[in-house]
């Protein structure tokens, strides 16, 4: 998928674990574990916003689109 | 007074055990009396002279009243050997394929009262019973007519019946059938969609 999750990047700079983030925002560890290896359909606003807010950062800087090479 | 969601989904559960436990008897019982008659037209020694003195009355009402000009209603007792064959083995064609059509639906209550209500099996399963519905109407259409052919087999010529009988209750049932099968598609449908979005975290 050209959208790649760079949340394990963020998760370094702020140097919080997994097993925090997911008990902060209210998800599972195996979720945020899905999250992080792309292994998801789509992620929720909702979600999205409370990751945001607990990293402290952007959307983007969590989410990046690589378009696929034709 | 509101119901509040753990209370309706106890009330389902316990409804749909129910309704599973009646099916269930139902087929019991009625394949019980299905063999009885089996044994009664295809081998009556089978049950005994005392059972079978029992039973000949109730079953000698058991008779086919034939439209047509001069009304005909003919006793299964008095039927030839290869006509009771026949009329038993459509019988019992019907029977079974009724069996299954209402083992069909108790799965559907099986799983409800597992409390999954929303399982692709289970919707599948409503789209299946809305098929076997609407071919067994089918069948005891096309089954009314063979029926008058044998029961009217041994008869002299002029008197020999084909009847074809398409009744209110007939269409009602195909009707019934094709509401099953289009709502089991749409509840496969909001099954999918839902099992998509679980993906979405």
């Amino acid at each position: 998928m050209p959208i790649i999750v760079t949340l394990d990047v963020m998760l370094a700079r702020r140097k919080m674990r997994s097993k925090e983030l997911a008990a902060k925002i209210g998800i599972t560890e195996q979720n945020v574990s899905l999250l992080k290896s792309g292994k998801v359909k789509g992620i929720r606003f909702e979600t999205l916003e409370s990751i945001c807010a607990v990293l402290d950062c952007q959307p983007s800087d969590i989410l990046e689109y690589h378009p696929k090479e034709q | 007074m509101e119901q509040t969601l753990p209370d309706r989904m106890k009330r389902i559960r316990n409804f749909s055990t129910v309704i599973v436990w009646v099916i269930t008897l139902i087929v019991l019982i009625s394949g019980f009396l299905v063999l009885l008659l089996n044994l009664f037209f295809l081998a009556p020694d089978f049950l005994g002279p005392d059972l079978l003195a029992e039973l000949e009355p109730d079953l000698r009402e058991l008779s086919f009243d034939l439209e047509g000009e001069k009304g005909l209603s003919i006793s299964l007792i008095d039927l030839s050997q290869m006509q009771r064959t026949l009329f038993v083995a459509m019988i019992d064609g019907l029977t079974v394929f009724l069996f299954c059509t209402l083992w069909t639906l108790r799965r559907v209550f099986v799983e409800y009262s597992k409390g999954d209500l929303f399982s692709i099996v289970s919707f599948r399963m409503i789209t299946n019973f809305g098929w076997m519905v609407l071919v067994l109407t089918i069948a005891e259409i096309v089954s009314t007519t063979l029926q008058s052919m044998i029961l009217t087999w041994n008869l002299p010529a002029g008197q020999r019946q084909m009847e074809l009988d398409i009744s209110y209750d007939d269409i009602l049932s195909i009707v019934i059938a094709c509401v099953f099968i289009v709502i089991g598609w749409i509840l496969a449908e909001a099954a999918r969609i839902n099992a998509e979005n679980e993906t979405f975290i």
